[in-house]
């Protein structure tokens, strides 16, 4: 049975109430979009990458993420190798940033590397909604242009559901979120390090120097971070099935008609060091990215079994210690100069 | 398929069109058993299979009890041993290994290769306890048992409490599934601000202070000033966690107008142990109540030792049933001890605090006794756990001191909504319009402070 009475006054409070709510959210919308635009960004704006890259010329050009910007010396490099070596890590990073720092400042810019090394990780190349959203969103923000399409429809459009995306387009501070709750997190911060000492950010750099990784139990660390990886492992492992969808065309396009000669590694994480079992399609996935790869006359290296790099060389599980970076800054000028020993 | 997802959203919705559109009780139980073999199917679809058996068995055995009482104890025994066998092999098989290798190492014999890949059921625990209860209540002869196979498969399985309770008791809940249920408006929208506020406590409370927590137990050797602000963290942590998976399913529930029981009332406002158990996983509590600590004797044994017997064995077991952990069960025993301490000390669990001094008092005490027992739960080694607690420094330096402090000031943070949600009523009151602009400004405050990522909810591991 059907109770058909119709409380009219309760739906027509609730509908005001409902308007009351929209209208201060419109309303914070506006005002933080007019104050969190002026604010610093994370990173420099595409203008500013593409003024870098006309001023230093590089011969050659690394980009990746935290694992390239710990784990590369390319001044030693450039010395080694004797080109010009420079490098674009921003940590976090992956396939998305990547594509729009091509995209954005490569092609735009009136200077060309002859070489753009790419340096990532496990299957991130065929995972373009990998740290597009939260606090990864404000790296990427700088790098965008009026239309992004592309990034919208392989990455956003993906990770987020329809209402998701329609309130990410269209309202500020949903997009920025993550920065408005690190502005509220650092304001009690620093209210608390004022209990201390003068010093407001006193508190953010204590946070930062007591849960450094090298003060975490590695242990620990790593089955957390497993955890995480399990979430990466349970994406897509299969190449052929994910390519096309993916950032890697795109990127692969865009540098053949700059005429840049794209390089991708594929970096030894700290499981692979430890013989741990990896993803049971994870041998089919390089295979077929190896030969997707070769059919464009791209080198492609896998750091996986490269015995030079074992355990006690890693900070945490995905970063290389000082002696690390060493040997991964000899593996990478070997692997340049086979590339250019076959070109030769 | 989980609670914070778009999928259970477009499968409740769905549910909700199909149930409300018949007005027959039978057909609306088939929508919902049907439905929730496919919530249950969504996380794996074996799991369904291990759901059915247990209820065909439980079926049988409780039309058995009734059809031959001169043998009911074999058909309890025989519901008994298949719930708590595929419980004991799913959950504790590889738990049981490792401790036999264990012990076979320590007496210098080797080990065994055994430990199998085994992939724990998502909801095993309460499902099983629900079961059991219709069984014995069966054999106390406090049920008579259902003839209708689609009512109690629909009671085993139902969706919004299968994977992480409330644990429903069969005289309770399947009258709610026997008799017809009617459209109520008020009923119905009333779950929403339930739902939301369940939203809420997830999504911004529990996960983000998730972070903290996680962060210190990461921590190698942290001193115990950061060891307790981060198991403060914990202690928010868990209850915002598990009382938002109990509101969204008691929401979910009644918006097919069945009525869950509440599983918490303000567990940390206890005023001594036992009160605490009142309080918190009412559900759960009550039933290890009623069907383990009663029957061994309960608070009526005639001696110290036997009810020290009693308090050990139950909550051992408590805490065994949370994980195949021996962190669990010492957590248990911790609350074992607290309980037969109280009972020696607080005139044989009589007493009670007389003014509101002596029972804020009570309240603090019993609090930081629950976060030192919640370390116990979250830690991944009770060793490590006791040995940061009592190492020194304690940690009044600022590198422990100041970051402590930080999470102290964002656990108070966090939890400030559940303080405000005491006096809901008096904001509230019975304006719709008030209620209305509460829903909202917690819908708003999900979309900027929820995590993205959201994390499962801790029960789920149960």
């Amino acid at each position: 049975m059907i109770n058909k009475k119709l409380n009219y006054r309760a739906i027509l409070s609730t509908f005001l109430g409902l308007v009351v709510v929209a209208a201060e959210i419109l309303f914070l919308d506006g005002y933080l979009r007019k104050h969190i635009a002026d604010s610093p960004q994370s990173v420099q704006h595409y203008t500013k990458w593409i003024s870098d890259l006309e001023t230093e010329k590089p011969d050659i050009l690394f980009i990746g993420n935290s694992i390239t910007d710990g784990g590369l010396d390319e001044k030693e490099l450039s010395i080694k190798l004797n080109k010009k070596v420079s490098k674009v890590a921003i940590g976090g990073s992956h396939t998305a940033w990547w594509m729009l720092y091509i995209k954005n400042v490569i092609l735009n810019s009136s200077y060309k590397p002859k070489y753009l090394v790419i340096i990532f990780r496990r299957n991130i190349l065929t995972l373009p909604e990998l740290r597009v959203k939260g606090r990864y969103y404000r790296n990427l923000a700088p790098l965008m242009t009026d239309d992004e399409s592309l990034l919208n429809n392989l990455a956003y459009k993906r990770s987020l559901s329809p209402l998701e995306f329609f309130l990410y387009e269209n309202f500020y501070i949903f997009r920025e979120r993550e920065f408005i709750k690190k502005q509220i997190e650092d304001w009690v911060k620093g209210k608390i390090s004022l209990l201390f000492s003068n010093d407001k950010s006193l508190a953010n750099k204590t946070i930062k120097k007591v849960f450094s990784t090298s003060h975490f139990d590695m242990q620990r660390l790593r089955k957390s971070q497993d955890k995480e990886e399990k979430i990466l492992d349970s994406e897509q492992y299969d190449f052929n099935l994910a390519v096309e969808s993916s950032f890697l065309p795109h990127m692969i396009e865009m540098l053949k008609n700059a005429g840049v000669k794209p390089i991708f590694i594929a970096s030894k994480m700290r499981t692979s060091a430890k013989n741990h079992k990896q993803h049971p399609n994870y041998k089919d996935y390089f295979k077929d990215l190896r030969k997707y790869l070769n059919n464009k006359n791209i080198p492609f290296y896998i750091l996986a079994s490269d015995k030079r790099l074992q355990e006690n060389h890693y900070a945490d599980g995905d970063h290389f210690n000082e002696q690390g970076r060493e040997i991964f800054t000899n593996i990478i000028q070997e692997k340049i100069e086979d590339v250019f020993s076959k070109q030769n | 398929m989980v609670f914070t997802s778009l999928s259970f959203f477009i499968f409740i919705s769905v549910i909700l069109i199909l149930y409300w559109s018949t007005g027959s009780r039978r057909i609306q139980n088939i929508i919902l058993l049907i439905g929730s073999y496919f919530f249950y199917g969504f996380i794996h679809p074996w799991f369904c299979f291990l759901l059915g058996i247990s209820t065909v068995v439980d079926y049988f055995c409780g039309l058995g009890m009734k059809r031959y009482p001169e043998i009911k104890k074999r058909f309890l025994v025989i519901s008994l041993c298949s719930n708590l066998g595929m419980l004991g092999f799913f959950k504790y098989f590889n738990f049981f290994i490792e401790n036999v290798n264990a012990i076979l190492i320590w007496i210098g014999v080797g080990s065994s290769e055994l430990a199998l890949s085994i992939m724990l059921p998502v909801g095993i625990s309460f499902y099983t306890f629900q079961t059991l209860s219709y069984t014995i209540d069966i054999y106390k002869e406090e049920l008579t048992p259902t003839k209708n196979f689609i009512d109690f498969a629909l009671f085993v399985s139902f969706f919004p409490q299968l994977v992480a309770g409330p644990i429903e008791r069969a005289q309770r809940f399947l009258p709610q599934i026997q008799n017809k249920r009617t459209w109520n408006t008020e009923s119905f929208f009333s779950a929403i601000p339930l739902m939301i506020w369940g939203f809420f406590k997830k999504l911004v409370i529990a996960d983000n202070v998730a972070i903290y927590a996680n962060k210190v137990y990461l921590l190698e050797s942290p001193t115990p000033i950061m060891l307790f602000a981060g198991t403060l963290a914990f202690t928010l942590q868990i209850f915002a966690d598990f009382s938002a998976y109990t509101d969204i399913a008691r929401a979910s529930a009644r918006l097919i107008g069945f009525d869950l029981i509440k599983n918490f009332n303000a567990p940390y406002l206890a005023v001594n142990p036992s009160d605490f158990w009142r309080r918190w996983h009412i559900s759960f509590s009550t039933w290890i109540r009623d069907y383990l600590y009663i029957p061994l004797g309960g608070s009526r044994v005639d001696t110290h030792r036997k009810y020290i017997f009693v308090v050990v064995t139950t909550m051992g077991l408590s805490g065994l049933w949370h994980g195949a952990s021996w962190n669990f069960v010492l957590w248990g025993f911790f609350h074992a001890l607290i309980l037969i301490v109280y009972r020696m000390l607080g005139k044989a669990g009589r007493w009670r605090p007389q003014n509101i001094l002596s029972k804020c008092f009570s309240i603090a005490v019993m609090f930081f006794i629950i976060v030192f027992s919640w370390g116990l739960f979250r830690t991944h080694s009770v060793s490590w756990y006791f040995e940061r607690s009592l190492s020194t420094p304690l940690g009044f330096g600022t590198d422990s001191l100041l970051p402590a402090s930080v999470i102290v000031a964002f656990v108070f943070l966090y939890s400030s909504p559940l303080l405000i949600s005491f006096k809901r009523n008096r904001i509230i009151g019975k304006s719709n319009f008030r209620l209305s602009v509460v829903c909202g400004f917690l819908i708003f405050l999900i979309s900027i402070f929820g995590r993205d990522g959201s994390s499962d909810f801790i029960y789920f591991q149960f």
